[in-house]
């Protein structure tokens, strides 16, 4: 099935607004969807105060680690051409979240803005540690996606050791256990946007290069590419996505798997389409993920992380059941 | 594992000298007084180390020749912590042997409860009775639950990775199984929050624990687990056969698909016990049979008894450490076993990677 991009694009921008308003209005107190714009703006407006403190900045929160998380996944499965690879299947994300872990737990007082750094510098150690156990095995997609997923389980055993060993409050652990945007306010927003805006035109710029690298390694050689290079720059950006993702908001599973998947089968291969497109589907994925994870059963809130594990696992199984070269 | 030479499967190998076969017909003796000695000593140490009250060795003997019941050491010991050495090591000894049924059906290295979602699978059913959104699952005793979700589990494994086709690949099985685990614990968590709203014991729930066990626990384990093991005893030479392939088994006489469906029962009714007492307890049953089959070889006769006595030692002193970690408090046992345990699998998946392909 394919659709003309625009189209799609235009599509994918007009359910993600809904989802958004939808994601703002809902909650322990209702607003209505009529309200929502007015408490936005005015601030005579009754619900000003929720909104503009607690629920817009989640919801653009969700909008930023969604687009990230799913870029992330594209760039990794463009250059590697892995259909089962995604940074949390790798074990990039939860590398991040034992970063990010060990420095919550070893330097409470930690300012803000070291979350970040500390996350990108899991994820790079994380990837190294994968490229240099699986160095023969990237062209055996399943082989290289189980040593990727023995290292995310050794990773997330030593977060529930940390986590045991130093309780913090439950549902900051439960956020770097599984990921959610639970509690996060305007105070987070500067620690992925800039990120995203540096990386995302980088995206864009790579994008001709890996139409080209998925024509062949030979191919891309000989149309002047210098394919080494290329595979480094893209999973540096990739990771440092996925990293800052993961700084935010913990390891939210299988939108970086899923996203871009979905985008290409309806889109086609070409990245320079498939980049803003993928983007946004990971966005509805999470904002409509947490809007689900709280309305499912209020007052009680679920991680967000649960609910795209819940489309996210069935997806992966159902991409192991196509893949045809075992 | 099935290009082993043909020396290890029979006794053929007449040509030794005196010196190596007194060796051997001593060998397997020598090694299970060592580990049966060694499950002794962590079963003594478990019973007192690390407690808040000073107990001693001292305090065991007399409770063995003279129970007199009135120490307050000794009721500690009986009432706290035999309950719980207890538990560790039918929790031991079940994980264990349902690892080394599930690597024998499926001849898969990689086989075992939790990377193939299976004890996952258990503790959702139970943590899903749990949140009484079916209120007629409080009356259905809770190893009957367990074992559902457990059954359920194993069969989505069973077709998702692929293992009713002839020449199945191995990694196939086991990142659907993974996956599968995955949505388990998802699944596990959401029902955990939902029942306990918000408590901090769905890690606890989630890692695996037999801190708060009483003596009815270890009686709710016990039938299970001998059901299990004595099943798993009892179909042992055939298992021999299968390691031979299906096609020998089936030659010499035995029915492959009975003795798969056999073994699975037995997994499952071992998966289920410990389950729905300790939770989910990690990877126990992924290394130990590894670690036997390095001692003594492939005969699952001799496996069996071992992977009890190393599953139920490495459980006690497993379980004895994790009291350490956070003294006074207990820490749960199954981050202990996971950190281990993942390392294993990590290992285990490098080398499946090299032999496969």
């Amino acid at each position: 099935m394919r659709i003309h991009p625009t189209l799609f694009i235009t599509a994918l921008v007009a359910i993600l607004f809904c989802f958004a308003i939808f994601h703002v209005g809902a909650g322990a107190i209702d607003i209505p969807v009529s309200e929502v714009f007015n408490a936005i703006a005015s601030p005579i407006s009754e619900h000003y105060f929720i909104v503009n403190n607690f629920r817009l900045p989640r919801m653009l929160i969700s909008m930023l680690v969604g687009a990230s998380l799913a870029l992330s996944g594209l760039l990794i499965q463009g250059v590697i051409r892995n259909p089962l690879a995604s940074p949390d299947v790798l074990g990039v994300t939860s590398g991040a979240s034992l970063a990010v872990i060990l420095l919550a737990v070893f330097w409470p007082q930690a300012p803000l803005e070291l979350i970040p750094p500390t996350a990108l510098l899991g994820g790079f150690i994380a990837t190294a540690i994968l490229l240099f156990l699986a160095r023969h095995l990237l062209q055996r997609p399943a082989a290289f996606a189980l040593i990727g997923i023995a290292l995310a389980t050794i990773f997330s055993a030593a977060i529930d050791y940390l986590l045991t060993v130093n309780p913090l409050e439950i549902n900051t652990s439960m956020l770097w256990l599984t990921g959610s945007v639970w509690g996060r306010n305007w105070s987070h927003i500067p620690l992925i946007l800039p990120w995203l805006a540096v990386l995302l035109p980088c995206a864009f710029l790579l994008s001709f290069k890996l139409d080209i690298l998925a024509l062949g390694d030979d191919t891309a050689t000989s149309l002047g590419i210098s394919v080494k290079a290329l595979r480094v720059i893209t999973i540096i950006v990739a990771i440092s996505l996925a990293s800052a993702a993961v700084s935010v908001c913990g390891s939210i599973g299988f939108v970086g798997l899923v996203a871009p998947h979905l985008t290409r089968s309806m889109i086609g291969n070409r990245h320079l389409l498939l980049i803003p497109a993928t983007a946004l589907t990971g966005a509805i994925l999470v904002v409509s993920a947490d809007l689900f994870a709280r309305v499912l059963m209020p007052p009680i809130e679920l991680p967000a992380g649960v609910l795209t594990a819940f489309i996210g696992t069935p997806y992966f199984i159902f991409l192991l059941c196509r893949y045809k070269n075992w | 594992m099935s290009s082993l030479p043909a020396h290890q499967h029979f006794p053929v190998n007449k040509v030794q000298t005196n010196k190596e076969s007194v060796f051997s017909t001593l060998k397997t003796p020598l090694i299970f007084t060592l580990c049966t000695l060694a499950l002794i000593a962590s079963l003594l140490f478990s019973l007192i180390a690390f407690s808040q009250f000073p107990l001693s060795l001292s305090d065991i003997w007399p409770l063995i020749f003279n129970p007199s019941g009135d120490s307050l050491n000794q009721q500690i010991i009986v009432e706290l912590r035999l309950p719980r050495t207890l538990v560790a090591l039918l929790v031991g000894i079940a994980m264990s042997i349902a690892g080394l049924l599930m690597q024998g059906i499926t001849r898969n290295p990689l086989a075992s409860p939790s990377v193939f979602g299976v004890s996952a699978g258990a503790a959702f059913a139970f943590a899903f009775s749990a949140t009484g959104l079916l209120p007629g699952l409080s009356h259905i005793p809770v190893i009957f639950i367990t074992m559902t979700g457990a059954l359920l589990a194993g069969v989505l494994v069973f077709f998702l990775g692929g293992l009713h086709q002839k020449n199945a690949n191995p990694i196939r099985v086991i990142l659907a199984g993974v996956a599968l685990n995955y949505l388990c614990i998802s699944m596990t968590r959401a029902a955990v929050i939902y029942a306990d709203e918000n408590a901090y014991g769905v890690m606890h729930w989630l890692i695996g624990s037999v801190s708060n066990s009483s003596i009815k626990d270890v009686y709710s384990m016990l039938p299970g687990t001998i059901f299990g093991v004595v099943i798993a005893i009892l179909i042992s030479h055939k298992l021999n056969l299968l390691r031979l392939g299906d096609e020998m088994l089936n030659s010499l006489g035995g029915n492959t698909q009975r003795l798969r469906m056999i073994a699975s029962v037995a997994t499952i009714v071992l998966i289920a016990s410990a389950v729905s007492v300790a939770g989910p307890i990690g990877f126990i049953g992924l290394v130990v049979p590894h670690i036997a089959r390095a001692i003594i070889g492939q005969d699952f006769r001799l496996l069996l008894p071992l992977c009890a006595l190393l599953g139920a030692t490495l459980m006690l002193i497993s379980d004895s450490f994790s009291r350490i970690i956070r003294f006074p408090d207990d820490s749960p046992v199954g981050i202990i076993t996971s950190a281990v345990g993942a390392l294993f699998f990590l290992l285990l998946a490098l080398r499946q990677v090299r032999t496969t392909r």
